[in-house]
C-alpha cells in the first residue's frame, strides 16, 4: 500500500529473529482415521465375500471385473465428491450418465469417434451449467434443482428413443478398445486406469490448486469464503458443469464397453455415487472430503456387486447395502453436526455471485 | 478499572520493549495523541454519513477519522447504530448521504467486494474463517500464492507462521491445524494477522471479544497492539467500556444513531470509563 506501511513492515521482518517455527507436518494431513477404518471394512468385506464365493473373488479375473464394475460408478463418483465438498449435491448424475451414452452412440457414427466425445461431454456440459445456473442464481437447493432435472432428463430421453435401448451390432469399431480392452494380463480394463487417471487429476485439482482451495471453502462457509473474495457461485457452477461432464463420460465409457445403453441403465447411480463418496469419509454438508475416499467407495461398491454375484447371492442385496449405507451417513453426520445443521445444509439457498 | 489502567500501562510498554527499532508508526504513538491531524490524511474518514432504512434514520450525520496505527473503539448501546456504521464502511450498503474518504480520498463502493479491494478487511464474528479447512489454507484463502500454476504450499505454509508469530501467537502447535480446532483468540490472531499480512488500511473488528474469557481477551488486545505497529488503522466495536479503553487510543461513542462524544484516551482511565458510560447512556 503506501511506502512507509510497506518499510515499516520490512523494518519489523529484519528486526525479528530469523522466525520459522518448525511446522512439521502432522500425518494425519496425509490420512485420516476414517480412512484407515474405511480400508478396514473394505479389507473384512473383501474377506467375507471371498469366503462366500469359494476363494473365487480373489482370481484376477474376478478382481479386475470388479475394478471394471467400479469404475461406472467410480467417473460420476469423482464428480459427485467434489460437488459434495463444494456443499451441493447432483441428483441428476443418473440421467446424465445415460445421455452420455445415447449421445455418444448416435454421434459417433455420423462425426466419428473423438468428435463425438468431445461435442457429448459439452452436451453434458450445458446440463450441469443449467443445474449450476438455476441453483446458484436462483437459489435453490441443488437437491431439489437435480432432482428436478432428473425427470426431465427422463421424460425426454423417453421421449427421443421411445424407451428402446441402443446398441452397435458387433463387431464394435476398434477404437472403442481404448476404454474396453484388458490391461496387460490384468483381468481389467483401460477403463479403470482412466478412472484413477481423472481421479489423480482431480485430486491435484482440489488439493494443488486455488479452485480447489475455492471448493474447500465455498462448502465449509459460504460467508468466510465470499467474505475473502472467492466467487461462491461461479466455483459451484464449474463443478456442476464438470460432475456432469463426467457422468456422461461414464456414459460414454460403458457405451463403448458394452456396445448399448439401456434407457434405464443410470437409474439410482447418483445414490450410488453419493454412498460411495460418503463412504469414503466426504461430508453430507460439505467442505470435507477426498477424491481417494470416493475412489475406494467406488471400490467398496464394487467389490461388493462382484462378490455377491459371485456367492450367489441376489444382487438386491447391493441395493439393500446402499440405502443402509446413506441412511447410516445420514444419522452419523446428524449427530455429530446436529440435525437443524444438517437439514440447513441440505435445503441451503445460495446468494447470487 | 484500576487494573485495566495498570494493564493498558504494561500493554504499551511490551509493546515497544517487544520492538526495539522504532518504526515510523511508533515514533508517531509516543509522540501523542495520533490522528488526522498528523502528517498526510487519516486512513479512513467518515464525513457526515446518515443511513436510513424507510422511515427509520439508523445513521444520522456520523463523523470521525481513523489514523493509519490508531486503534478507535466503536462505543453504544444496542439499536446505536454502530453495525451499520461498519456496513457502510465496508460496502455491505452505500449511505444515504455523507462521504467516505480513504487516504483523503472519496471512496464509494456499490459492494463489499470494491471495498476489500480498496484494503478494508471487515472480521464479522464466526463468520471470517472456514472451520474445516486449516490454519494456511483459511489465512490464504482468495489470496493463495502459486508457483507454475500450483499453490505453493510450502510457501504458504512458512508465511502463515511467520504472520502469526510476529502477531504473537506463538503457541500454534501447526498450521495445518483445522480452525475448528482453535480458540476463540487463536482465531482472531488468524484474521487479524491476515488483514496485516496483506497490508490492508483499515480492520473492522465486529465484538472480538464477545465469547472470549478474560485471558484470552489480553491476548486478543495485544494481537491488537502488534497489528497497530504496521500502520494498519483498527476500528473495534465493543460493548464493555472498560476493555475498550485498555486497548484503544480514542473512543467514538454513539447513540440514537449520531455520536453523542468523543475521547481521546489517557491519563485516568476510571474517570474515563465513567465519562464514556455517562455518555453512552445519555446522561451525559
Ligand atoms: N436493514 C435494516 N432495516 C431497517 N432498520 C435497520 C436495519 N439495520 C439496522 N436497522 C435499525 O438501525 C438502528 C441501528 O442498528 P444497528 O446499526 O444494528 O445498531 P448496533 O449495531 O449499534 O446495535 C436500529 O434501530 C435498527 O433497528
Ligand atoms: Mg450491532
Amino acid at each position: 500500500m503506501s511506502a512507509d506501511l510497506a518499510n515499516a513492515t520490512t523494518a519489523q521482518d529484519s528486526a525479528s529473529p530469523p522466525p520459522l517455527p518448525s511446522v512439521p507436518r502432522p500425518l494425519t494431513s496425509y490420512v485420516s482415521g476414517r480412512m484407515i477404518a474405511v480400508i478396514g471394512v473394505l479389507v473384512a468385506v473383501l474377506a467375507v465375500l471371498t469366503g462366500t464365493s469359494g476363494g473365487k473373488l480373489l482370481s484376477a479375473t474376478n478382481l479386475g471385473g470388479a475394478l471394471d464394475a467400479s469404475s461406472e460408478v467410480g467417473f460420476i463418483a469423482i464428480g459427485v465428491t467434489m460437488l459434495m465438498i463444494g456443499g451441493e449435491f447432483d441428483l441428476s448424475v443418473g440421467q446424465v450418465f445415460v445421455v452420455g451414452g445415447l449421445a455418444f452412440a448416435g454421434l459417433d457414427k455420423h462425426i466419428g469417434f473423438l468428435p463425438a466425445i468431445i461435442v457429448t461431454l459439452l452436451l453434458a456440459g450445458a446440463i450441469g451449467l443449467i443445474n449450476g445456473i438455476i441453483t446458484v442464481v436462483f437459489g435453490i437447493p441443488s437437491f431439489i434443482t437435480t432432482l428436478g432435472t432428473y425427470y426431465a432428463i427422463a421424460g425426454f430421453i423417453l421421449l427421443i428413443t421411445g424407451a428402446s435401448p441402443v446398441s452397435y451390432l458387433p463387431p464394435l469399431p476398434h477404437v472403442f478398445s481404448v476404454f474396453s480392452a484388458h490391461v496387460g494380463g490384468l483381468g481389467f480394463r483401460w477403463e479403470v486406469v482412466w478412472w484413477i487417471g481423472l481421479a489423480a487429476v482431480a485430486a491435484w485439482i482440489l488439493h494443488r490448486t486455488s479452485f480447489g482451495n475455492h471448493v474447500f471453502a465455498a462448502g465449509g462457509s459460504p460467508e468466510a469464503a465470499r467474505g475473502t473474495g472467492v466467487r461462491v457461485g461461479l466455483t459451484k457452477i464449474v463443478l456442476f458443469v464438470a460432475c456432469s461432464a463426467l457422468s456422461a463420460f461414464s456414459g460414454i465409457v460403458l457405451f463403448c464397453h458394452l456396445g448399448s445403453m439401456e434407457v434405464t441403465a443410470g437409474s439410482g447411480l447418483q445414490l450410488q455415487a453419493i454412498a460411495a463418496a460418503v463412504i469414503g469419509g466426504t461430508a453430507l454438508f460439505g467442505g470435507v472430503g477426498t477424491i481417494f475416499g470416493g475412489v475406494l467407495g467406488s471400490f467398496f461398491l464394487g467389490v461388493l456387486t462382484v462378490g455377491l454375484v459371485l456367492s450367489g447371492a441376489s444382487t438386491q442385496y447391493y441395493e439393500l447395502f446402499v440405502g443402509i449405507v446413506l441412511i447410516g451417513a445420514v444419522i452419523a453426520q446428524v449427530k455429530t453436526v446436529g440435525a437443524s445443521r444438517f437439514v440447513h445444509a441440505l435445503f441451503r439457498r445460495n446468494s447470487g455471485r | 478499572m484500576e487494573s485495566s489502567a495498570t494493564q493498558r500501562t504494561d500493554g504499551a510498554l511490551t509493546a515497544v520493549v517487544g520492538n526495539p527499532p522504532a518504526s515510523a508508526p511508533e515514533d508517531r504513538r509516543e509522540t501523542g495523541v495520533p490522528g488526522p491531524s498528523e502528517a498526510g490524511p487519516a486512513a479512513l474518514e467518515l464525513r457526515r454519513i446518515s443511513k436510513r432504512f424507510g422511515q427509520v434514520v439508523a445513521v444520522r450525520d456520523v463523523s470521525f477519522s481513523l489514523g493509519h496505527g490508531e486503534v478507535v473503539a466503536l462505543l453504544g448501546d444496542n439499536g446505536a447504530g454502530k453495525s451499520t456504521v461498519v456496513k457502510m464502511i465496508s460496502g455491505v450498503f452505500a449511505p444515504t448521504s455523507g462521504e467516505i474518504r480513504l487516504d483523503g480520498q472519496a471512496v464509494r463502493f456499490r459492494n463489499s467486494k470494491q471495498a476489500r479491494e480498496r484494503g478494508i478487511a471487515t472480521v464479522y464474528q464466526d463468520l471470517a474463517l472456514v472451520p474445516t479447512m486449516n490454519v494456511w489454507r483459511n489465512f490464504f484463502l482468495g489470496s493463495e500464492l502459486r508457483h507454475r500454476g500450483r499453490l505453493d504450499v510450502k510457501r504458504m505454509r512458512a508465511e502463515t507462521a511467520q504472520a502469526l508469530h510476529e502477531i504473537g501467537l506463538r503457541n500454534l502447535s501447526s498450521v495445518d491445524q483445522e480452525v475448528k480446532g482453535l480458540s476463540g483468540g487463536e482465531r482472531q490472531a488468524l484474521s487479524i494477522g491476515r488483514a496485516v499480512h496483506f497490508q490492508q488500511r483499515v480492520l473492522l473488528l465486529d465484538e472480538p471479544t464477545a465469547a472470549l474469557s478474560v485471558k484470552e481477551t489480553e491476548k486478543v488486545f495485544d494481537y491488537v497492539r502488534q497489528a497497530r505497529q504496521s500502520g494498519i488503522g483498527i476500528l473495534l466495536i465493543m460493548h464493555n467500556t472498560v476493555q475498550a479503553l485498555s486497548v484503544s487510543d480514542r473512543v467514538v461513542v454513539m447513540r440514537h444513531g449520531e455520536v453523542a462524544a468523543e475521547f481521546a484516551v489517557g491519563g485516568d482511565l476510571e474517570a474515563l470509563a465513567k465519562q464514556v458510560n455517562l455518555a453512552i447512556s445519555g446522561a451525559a
